[in-house]
């Protein structure tokens, strides 16, 4: 019970010490005033405005970050954080229910891949392989493409009505970038699931089971869920990671305005200071981290603590 | 009548390309009430055979050839029926215990629950009544404190009390047909014994059949009525029990005999056939024993021999003993 109860502190503290070090290096990077470049003079190379200035301006974006000062700052008639609940709500949006998809569809579609013995099975495996080995900015990209094909065409979706591929006025507006966010995750969750399957069924109680005349559905549904759910929840730290790094490309690609859409938006408008720019990128940089180790510690802990029976 | 009749069954192994006979061309046939045993070495193909007549042969497998004909009311032959039908025989009509019940538990699963689901598969009754039925079961196999140890893991049971909770699942519909797969293998030697007693108190008790695969010569002496002797695949001789002890034929059956503790004078050395059961991929092109007999002559070697009645019910494949020849150990055998 000891040994667990250390084992938890250490994740937690490791999990700690890790956000304390990306913050502080999303921090330290995004304090570098955007103006600053090294040039090469008389045989040195040389920063083009003093060490002071630099290193004041990384200061100056550690205490705005925070004391909380940033979240007051006006940019473009808003406040940084009036920009933040927005954004937050939309890109929550879309990760949550892209998760939700993402598991929905991987699942099913894993026990349909482990099928190895079906004439098919290459052919499905291929369906989630093919995600993966692609870049997600091409699977994006591709999602897009349908939406404006649909659009131009008039097409309605789930009896919704012609969708425009870009823009978050509606609801719905949120349909195709949950879309594009979940395709990876998902297929990653089905190549998860698959495997945790087939190493399932070639257990010797999964054909002790068969000898007492159960199905392989069922098979699967009473005697390997557990394990599958286990691997599925074991690759989920990696899912999320992949989630985060896509919603930037897909909040900007659908022109859908939340905390991706934002950061580069800060970043690259020319309306916009870019002092206050970079400081207010390192507040959405800095919460989103946070946001994500935080999720990062609970699956460690749920997987470590929660489902101790299912490890051993 | 036979309750099930298995007919020149092949099942073979496909692997690189190469087909590698684990089972070839076995006959053989169960009656009511009686048990059947296979013996022979590891790599001698009775688990293959009995998984084969469960149609539970998986890829790279293959059953090739062969009927397994049941006798459930109509007779059936097995291998053509399609997986759902065969789903309603398993466990309801033919059950299987296995050799290692450390593994063929579900160590997820409370043994209560695992018990249940062969009883909810072939619905044997509602839930409450499954559960005092599992209840019984565990108390039939000799689970003391069953109410108690219904929802304990696997885990929390010693090796023979998870076999007894095999016996309890198999035994859980009542099946015709008991096949149980080296069930003490995996035991100690008391607990062998327990295990074995059990299955004979069962089999009384159920009126079951028994197909036991064993290498274990003891275990044949105490529960056999019917003998197959199997070897790479094959089986060398069939006999009732008493015959194959009291005269056995073929030279692999008496060397597995001459193995048993107690057959030579005390202090002597126990005897050991030389050499190994060859690699599927491996077979001698004539009889499959021919390269660890020590009586092969060359005919031995270049043909196989048929499975012949030597005398009633006592069948043997051997060209010596088929021409009447007098078994001498050859000096120029080439033992592997």
């Amino acid at each position: 019970m000891a040994k667990k109860k250390r084992k938890l502190l250490y994740t937690i503290l490791g999990h700690v010490l890790l956000l304390a070090t990306v913050v502080a290096g999303v921090l330290l990077l995004t304090g570098i005033p955007m103006n600053f470049d090294i040039f090469y003079e008389k045989g040195s190379y040389r920063p083009n405005m003093p060490w002071d200035h630099i290193w004041s301006s990384i200061k100056q974006n550690f205490s705005m970050v925070f004391t909380g000062e940033i979240r007051y700052v006006d940019v473009l008639g808003e406040t940084v954080q009036e920009i933040f609940q927005g954004a937050a709500k939309k890109s929550g949006i879309v990760l949550g229910f892209g998760m939700v998809l993402a598991v929905l569809v991987g699942i099913p579609k894993g026990i349909m891949d482990s099928r190895k013995r079906d004439q098919h099975g290459t052919f499905k495996m291929l369906q989630s392989l093919i995600p993966l080995s692609v870049p997600d900015v091409l699977t994006i990209g591709l999602i897009q493409l349908l939406a404006l094909t649909l659009f131009k065409n008039g097409m309605t979706f789930f009896g919704i009505g012609p969708i425009e591929f870009k823009g978050d006025q509606f609801w719905y507006s949120a349909i195709y970038p949950i879309l594009a966010i979940s395709i990876l995750p998902a297929a990653y969750v089905a190549r998860t699931t698959a495997t945790a399957i087939e190493e399932g069924l070639s257990k010797p109680y999964a054909l002790a089971a068969r000898g007492k005349g159960c199905s392989r559905m069922r098979i699967i549904k009473n005697h390997l869920m557990k394990n599958v759910l286990y691997e599925v929840l074991s690759v989920f730290p990696t899912i999320l990671a992949l989630m985060f790094s896509s919603l930037i490309i897909v909040e900007r690609l659908f022109y859908y305005r939340g905390l991706g859409y934002h950061m580069i938006n800060f970043y690259t408008s020319s309306r916009i200071d870019p002092i206050l720019g970079s400081t207010a990128f390192s507040y959405f940089m800095t919460i989103l981290a946070v946001v994500y180790f935080l999720i990062l510690l609970l699956f460690n802990v749920l997987k470590d603590v929660v489902v101790p029976k299912v490890k051993s | 009548m036979a309750l099930l009749e298995v007919k020149n069954i092949k099942t073979y192994f496909y692997l690189d390309g190469e087909a590698l006979p684990a089972v070839d061309d076995v006959s053989f046939s169960l009656e009511e009430d009686q048990t059947i045993a296979m013996i022979g070495e590891s790599g001698s193909g009775k688990s293959v055979l009995v998984l084969s007549i469960m149609k539970l042969i998986d890829q790279p497998g293959k059953i090739i050839h062969g009927e397994v004909l049941y006798e459930g009311g109509v007779k059936t032959d097995l291998l053509t029926l399609k997986e759902r039908a065969m789903q309603k025989i398993r466990g309801n009509e033919i059950a299987m215990i296995y050799q290692d019940p450390m593994s063929t538990l579900n160590p997820l699963i409370p043994v209560g629950k695992q018990i249940e689901e062969a009883l909810i598969i072939h619905k044997k009754g509602k839930k409450k009544e499954v559960k005092e039925k599992a209840m019984s079961l565990m108390k039939d196999v000799g689970i003391p404190d069953a109410e108690k140890r219904y929802k304990d893991l696997p885990g929390m049971f010693s090796g023979g009390m998870r076999q007894r909770i095999m016996i309890a699942m198999a035994i859980a519909c009542n099946p015709k047909i008991l096949i149980a797969d080296e069930p003490t293998t995996a035991l100690d030697v008391t607990i062998q014994a327990e295990i074995l007693e059990l299955l004979k108190k069962l089999q009384e008790e159920h009126k079951m059949s028994i197909i036991l695969n064993t290498h274990d010569l003891g275990v044949v002496k105490d529960m056999a009525h019917e003998v197959c002797v199997m070897y790479c695949g094959k089986i060398m001789e069939k006999a009732s029990k008493d015959t194959l002890f009291q005269n056995p034929l073929n030279p692999y059956t008496k060397g597995l005999i001459e193995c048993m503790p107690g057959q030579g004078a005390p202090k002597e050395k126990l005897h050991a056939i030389e050499g190994y059961v060859p690699h599927p991929s491996d077979f001698p092109k004539g009889c499959r024993f021919s390269t660890r007999c020590p009586y092969a002559v060359e005919k031995c070697h270049k043909t196989l021999p048929d499975l012949v009645e030597i005398e009633p019910n006592h069948f043997v494949r051997c060209f010596l003993v088929e021409e009447g020849i007098p078994l001498i150990k050859h000096p120029s055998t080439n033992i592997l």
